[in-house]
């Protein structure tokens, strides 16, 4: 049998009216396995059982194909998955319905007409498709601008389909997403959260009815606020319901002056004429909503334990592992060995930068800042650095250094005591800075990263100087799970978290449970000829403007 | 006999009537025995005698019996070992498995003691003959029992497939540990205490522990003698042995024994009573986890930590093999509530295939390491390697998980050899390695006889792509670890030397774990029927085409499964569908060598002849040429080479500039090595970086100087800057006194560069270059500038050039000198070596005046200050 000659009509057949199933697992595309589907169904097909004629043998088989690829130019490609092996081992890569089904209508209608007729008609086809080969056809296809602008030719018409389909595909949003969020919306643990009353008449009644001694709010005239009561009959409800900001009303307060811009943050609290404001808050109230608070999340976590739907990123023991207890080390950072604490899927840094401003801390120079091994610290990860004025650029610039790849970028829009945003942000060369930034840069291909969960935004008030939001943590829990190694660098005491290592020169001690880090650490330790001198000697290091002392001294003021 | 199979778990108990059966029928045969009835007595009744013993232990019979008692003054060994050898085969490990029963069933001691002096006499010219000849292999009689219970039966095929070769362990150690026992005292924990060779041998040897423990355990715990730290060391040491023995301790004992060691120390509450109580610091807020949801966390601590070197986790090895031989003795139904109730996001069968795939790469690799160190025989070398694609197939990718504290060693406990600590891993790592396997097929198994199929996708929905591509993923989950466990017993048979273990040992797991690997995908096949057999074959064809060694296994494994099962239905079953059968007459013809190893499936299978094959030869150059692109190939993998040889970091990420290397080296100094590398960007105008004090300080001079000066700057001292240097040192010290007052910590003069930085903390053990930095707290008053560089270039901002880098180096390390920024007062500075000054850096009124922090910012406002003051 020559089948150069001879149209294989029913695998024509067969390979249109199967090619998405034989290109799919567990074929694959193997010609073997194609064959054998083939034998299968023309089995199935003949009542009787096929004579041996209609049996071909493998390389029959294969020389039929390549036939037809050769007739219907673009209708079948072939790959070759190891050059080693021989042509048995080819794979049909990909299976073009469109010739195929005109190559089987030339053959169907004009059974009767001779070969040359169909050589001719392919040839006309080859012009038609030019030969190319399936990545150039992708690639025309990826030409959005030109297929959806010119429509002249049939050819573009296709083009102008496909694309369209190929746009709509992209567009898509994968369902990982959405499940990747309804997960984060069921398992994260609620924090307590109240809400603040933002009716002036309230806050002026209390003004009236607060003595406040040393700015702390001692007592109230119960008797006055259920006359108030009266007049505004939501009042009462609302103060034991709500956060309320009461006037701090001083001797020098000049009310005409409005509300200090600075408010709880001011320095100078003892002779500032502007107009400050204590928190109020019911004790019951905090107590009723930690209680509330506590029983959601033990629902929250009660529920966790059912199957998981969605376990992308997740380790296995999710829900039965207990969260690492704090951990911390107090050390130079700049002299530390990074190599001691392991790999981690997520750092944060805050680096003291020298921003050439006034700050309330020493800085680091830039030198030592990009210095730092912090390339050691992950495989694959995420590494979020704080910057801040010209530590933007520098900062890229070291996250580059390292061998990470900026992302994204995060704000922090500040507020402050009343919620509001800042007016007079302490820093900013030029416009004053009520926001600060966090570079996201990324190392590898980290694969069990949760993307979309969160936004880019955090508006969160401010605390003690250069003190970041905690809602930060809660992002980075949500992209890298709960039992995820975090590492935080140059953290402080209010940084240490369940589940993070915290490293800084202004932590009080050490605290290390994964005793294989704590014994290399004491290695490390032992190393270094006195370690005493060398933990004394850190002081004159990173962000150590002894803090603490810069706080006390606020609070005496 | 109960049903093998569901006669394992716990729960399962046959009733008493069974039960006193089964002991009527034990004693009845040993009376036979004892009469010594050779008619009566062939190799059969006693395969079956042996195999029936196996249910004598405490799970079954968790009380003493006293029908068993009863079996005094009989002889069952001398009968058997009266038989003609050619009768029963491997006569002696069949005495010596049946002693061993005798031996750890307390109720059967009597059956030894009786006819241990008939024993003897019998073996007298066995011992006279091997007299001196001491066998590296020693089998403790648990152990033995342990070996032969993986199987369903036992049966002269098995111990002629193990070849167990007992007969010296029996001879030479189990009779005369009952000689002694027999003539004197039971063994007391305290006669081991006074002399230390004694514990020595006693911990070393198998046979003698096991001993100890079948004979004297209740005398470890029932004393209230051990307090002292030794015995408590032996205590925590044998308690590691008899958890490992599970059904076959009482169990009270056993119960305590779990007790010690996940709690972690050996506490005389811990033995006296069977209630402990827990005092180990680390689990003192936790009562300690006798529920089997702790058994699978451990072995979710494992699949959570792919990267975990287990040679470095002797206590999460402990407690694996621990948990999963308790695991091994539940049943399925059992297996899966305990999966449902820890929420684990990996199925039972991901979680236990996971384990036993990196059990196995763990092995592999190590094998790899120990035994190109002791091969040198290159031809000897195989390809041992597991592709890739295998861990990553199966593995999910997850981030770095924190470990779980249960993990981590009480070091008090833990104070033995290095190398012994190693031998006990690597043997756990077998043992659970094993019963992951015997879990893995006891779970197809039990499915196949409940009649369920996880594969069974009753969502409508779900398209037919998607549903063959979990058919396919999921036979994957099975294959990856199962194909990988026979690479390790290929090369625990194949390569005889093992460092970490003997030799016999290495053959008899590479037995263990082939069989039960291959009765694994054997139930695979059985449960899952043509599409696993479809499955295998495609696979197979896969990993064949990537590694010779396993293409060598595969055929194995296929000869065995078609073969040499005993019955021919995976025969029949690949017969039955043309695409399974056309897949291995592939994969056959492809690698047929026209050896035996293909000849069955040609003949057999097919019905065909087998085609010959010709040998040729050719030379390398030749074969390369046939190799398509193998100029590309080549080229890439030098490539490949390079990379991974000089870059630290994945290829795939941004590789971190040279610069960071540079500044990380110890020597280098970021602005005397390569200038031309550094962006101006770096030149960090204001903090102008200064001569870190342990460093040899490079002389403040011209541009050209430092161009041509190298990175030996040690070399590079002179008197002059060896004061620069000790200024630098002095200065990272923090001030003793709030005027700055040099603290004598080291002798200001005289010292040699070298002392000097012998005097200095740190300077050798990090990378970074310290106290650069002091310029950034420029409060303080910075002098002089003893370079004389003029003070402005450190106020021009990035200045890019050479020279002004280095200018800027040059002043500021000697600026760096007076700047100490936690000094008491802020604004102000003084210092008794160049007489004190007082800037105001004229920022105060930012914080208000009045919170008196000082101003450590605007440097090279400072600096002119400073020179301006200098000038004047």
């Amino acid at each position: 049998m020559t089948h150069n000659s001879t149209m294989n009509l029913p695998l024509v057949q067969f390979l249109m009216e199967n090619d998405a199933e034989l290109l799919k697992v567990p074929l694959s595309g193997h010609l073997r396995d194609i064959y054998s589907i083939y034998l299968i169904q023309m089995e199935n097909n003949h009542i009787e059982p096929p004579t041996h004629e209609q049996l071909i043998s493998f390389e029959e088989f294969v020389n039929d194909l390549k036939f037809i690829s050769e007739v219907a130019p673009g209708s079948l490609s072939f790959k070759r998955e190891n050059p080693l092996l021989s042509q048995v081992d080819e794979l049909l890569e990909y299976i073009d319905v469109f010739p195929l089904k005109t190559l089987y209508e030339l053959y169907t209608k004009r059974q009767e007409s001779s070969n040359d007729q169909v050589q001719q008609n392919s040839n006309k086809k080859k012009e038609q498709v030019g030969n190319t080969s399936t990545l150039e056809r992708l690639i025309n296809i990826l030409d959005f601008e030109k297929s959806m602008t010119t429509v002249h030719s049939s050819n573009n018409q296709q083009h102008k389909i496909l694309s369209n389909q190929l746009n709509k595909i992209l567009e898509t949003e994968p369902a990982s997403y959405e499940l990747a969020r309804q997960r984060a919306k069921e398992i994260t643990p609620v924090i307590e959260y109240i809400s603040t009353c933002r009716d002036h008449q309230h806050s002026s009644i209390l003004a009236s009815t607060v003595y406040i001694v040393n700015n702390k709010i001692v007592s109230m005239q119960w008797s006055k606020l259920s006359k108030y009561e009266i007049e505004n009959p939501q009042f009462m409800a609302c103060l034991k319901s709500k956060i309320h900001y009461v006037p701090n009303l001083k001797p020098q307060t000049d009310l005409t002056l409005g509300d200090c811009s600075y408010l709880d943050t001011c320095h100078k609290l003892g002779s500032c004429r502007y107009l400050h404001y204590l928190q109020y808050i019911p004790e019951f109230l905090t107590d009723e909503v930690t209680r509330e608070t506590h029983a959601k999340n033990i629902k929250i976590k009660s529920e966790s334990l059912k199957i998981p739907f969605y376990t992308h990123g997740n380790c296995s023991s999710l829900v039965i592992k207990e969260q690492a207890p704090p951990q911390w080390i107090r050390c130079d950072v700049r002299k530390f060995d990074f190599n001691i604490i392991g790999k981690f899927s997520v750092v944060i840094a805050d680096p003291a930068w020298n921003i050439h401003m006034n700050l309330p801390y020493g800085t680091c120079n830039d030198i030592e800042l990009l210095q730092l091994p912090l390339n050691h610290l992950q495989d694959e990860g995420i590494l979020f650095l704080w910057v801040t004025g010209r530590a933007i650029e520098l900062g890229k610039e070291s996250l580059a250094n390292w061998g990470y790849k900026v992302i994204n970028e995060l704000s922090w829009i500040k507020t402050n005591q009343l919620g509001r945003t800042i007016v007079t942000g302490r820093t900013g060369h030029w416009l004053n800075h009520s926001k600060e930034h966090l570079l996201l840069g990324v190392k590898g291909d980290p694969q069990w990263i949760n993307k979309h969960i969160d936004i880019d935004l955090i508006v969160s008030t401010t605390r003690e100087t250069s003190r970041k939001p905690d809602e930060l943590y809660g992002i980075i829990e949500r992209l890298v799970g709960p039992h995820a190694r975090k590492l935080e660098i140059f953290g402080r005491d209010h940084n240490i978290r369940p589940g993070w290592l915290t490293i800084g020169n202004q932590l009080s001690g050490t605290c290390i449970h994964e005793m294989d880090v704590k014994r290399k650490y004491d290695k490390f330790i032992a190393s270094n000829k006195n370690p005493n001198k060398w933990h004394k000697k850190d002081m004159n290091g990173i962000k150590s403007g002894n803090q603490k002392k810069f706080q006390s001294q606020i609070s005496t003021f | 006999m109960a049903n093998t199979s569901f006669q394992t778990d716990v729960n399962d108990v046959p009733d008493d009537q069974t039960t006193g059966q089964l002991i009527d029928s034990i004693c009845n045969t040993c009376q036979l025995l004892h009469n010594n009835q050779p008619k009566r007595i062939n190799s059969k009744l006693i395969f079956k005698l042996v195999h029936s013993f196996r249910f004598l232990n405490y799970n079954v019979l968790p009380a003493e019996n006293k029908k068993l008692l009863s079996l005094n003054n009989i002889d069952i060994f001398t009968p058997i070992l009266n038989l003609p050898d050619d009768s029963i085969p491997e006569k002696f490990d069949i005495i010596a498995i049946l002693f061993a029963y005798c031996s750890i069933r307390s109720e059967l001691h009597p059956l030894i003691i009786n006819s241990l002096d008939s024993l003897i006499n019998h073996l007298r010219d066995s011992y006279d003959s091997t007299n001196g000849i001491v066998n590296s292999d020693i089998f403790g009689m648990y152990t033995i029992v342990s070996y032969v219970e993986q199987f369903d039966e036992i049966s002269p095929q098995l111990l002629q497939f193990l070849q167990l070769n007992l007969r010296d362990t029996l001879i030479h150690q189990w009779i005369p540990l009952w000689q002694n026992y027999k003539d004197s005292i039971p063994l007391q924990l305290s006669n081991f205490e006074q002399n230390s060779n004694e514990i020595t041998s006693l911990l070393m040897n198998n046979s003698k522990l096991d001993f100890f423990i079948a004979t004297s355990i209740d005398n470890l715990f029932n004393k209230q003698e051990q307090n002292g730290e030794k015995s408590s060391y032996i205590i925590y040491q044998i308690t590691k042995r008899v958890i490992l023995l599970n059904h076959w301790i009482p169990k009270d004992i056993y119960q305590i024994a779990t007790d010690i060691i996940i709690s972690h120390e050996v506490t005389s509450a811990s033995t006296s009573t069977s209630l402990p109580t827990v005092s180990s610091s680390q689990s003192s807020s936790k009562p300690i986890k006798h529920d089997l949801l702790f058994n699978l966390q451990i072995i979710m601590e494992l699949i959570d930590h792919p990267e975990l070197n287990y040679l470095e986790e002797p206590r999460l090895i402990l407690l694996l093999q621990v948990s999963l031989q308790k695991l091994s003795t539940l049943s399925v139904k059992t297996l899966h509530e305990i999966v449902n109730k820890s929420g684990s996001t990996q199925t039972l069968s991901a979680i236990f295939n996971m384990t036993q795939f990196l059990l196995t790469k763990f092995l592999v690799k190590m094998e790899n390491i120990t035994s190109s160190s002791s091969t040198s025989n290159l031809t000897l070398k195989k390809d041992y390697s597991i592709p890739d694609w295998f861990h990553d197939a199966i593995i999910p990718s997850i981030p770095p998980i924190s470990k779980s504290l249960f993990i981590f060693d009480n070091d008090t406990l833990e104070n033995e050899s290095e190398s012994n600590k190693l031998k006990f891993i690597v043997e756990s790592l077998l043992n659970s390695l094993n019963s992951t396997i015997i879990i893995n097929k006891k779970i197809l198994s039990q499915y196949n006889s409940l009649n369920l199929n996880p594969l069974t996708l009753t969502s409508s929905s779900t398209p037919s792509t998607v549903k063959l591509l979990i058919k396919e993923k999921y036979m994957e989950l099975y294959f990856i670890p199962s194909l990988t466990t026979l690479l390790l017993s290929d090369q625990l048979s194949t390569i005889p030397l093992g460092i970490l273990y003997p030799k016999k040992k290495r053959s008899l797991y590479a037995l263990f774990i082939f069989a039960n690997t291959t009765n694994l995908l054997e139930s695979l096949i059985k449960l899952h029927g043509n599409i696993a057999l479809y499955h295998l074959i495609k696979f197979i064809s896969k990993i064949s085409a990537t590694n010779l060694t396993l293409q060598k296994i595969s055929i194995k494994l296929l000869n065995h499964l078609f073969f040499h099962i005993g019955s021919d239905s995976v025969k029949q079953l690949c017969l039955q569908n043309e695409l399974t059968t056309q897949a291995l007459h592939n994969y056959i013809t492809i690698w047929n060598d026209g050896t035996e190893t293909y000849k069955l499936f040609f003949e057999d299978l097919f019905e065909l002849e087998q085609p010959k094959v010709d040998t040729n030869s050719t030379s390398l150059t030749t074969l390369l040429s046939k190799i398509p692109n193998v100029e590309t190939i080549i080229n890439l993998n030098q490539q490949i080479s390079n990379i991974t040889y000089n870059d630290d970091h994945s290829p795939i990420q941004p590789t971190p500039r040279k610069m960071s290397s540079q500044f990380s080296m110890e020597n280098a100094m970021p602005i005397s090595t390569n200038n031309n590398n550094i962006p101006s960007k770096y030149d960090a105008y204001s903090a102008s970086s200064f001569i870190p004090s342990n460093k040899p300080y490079t002389p403040p001079i011209t541009a050209s100087t430092i161009n041509t000066s190298t990175n030996n700057n040690n070399n590079n001292n002179n008197n002059n800057n060896n004061r620069y240097l000790f200024n630098n040192s002095m200065i990272n010290t923090p001030p003793v006194t709030t005027n700055n007052t040099i603290p004598n910590d080291g002798g200001f003069n005289g010292l040699t560069p070298t002392h000097m930085n012998d005097n200095i903390p740190y300077v050798n053990t990090t990378n970074t270059q310290e106290g650069k930095n002091d310029n950034n707290y420029p409060y303080g008053s910075p002098f002089s500038t003893r370079g004389g560089t003029h003070p402005m270039s450190n106020t021009t901002p990035k200045t890019p050039t050479v020279s002004s880098m280095i200018t800027t180096s040059a002043s500021s390390n000697a600026t760096s000198t007076f700047s100490n920024p936690w000094n008491e007062s802020p604004g102000t500075f003084t210092s008794n070596m160049v007489g004190g000054k007082m800037v105001n850096t004229g920022k105060n009124y930012i914080l208000g005046g009045h919170s008196r922090v000082r101003n450590n910012s605007r440097a090279q406002s400072i600096h002119i200050d400073q020179f301006e003051n200098d000038n004047t």
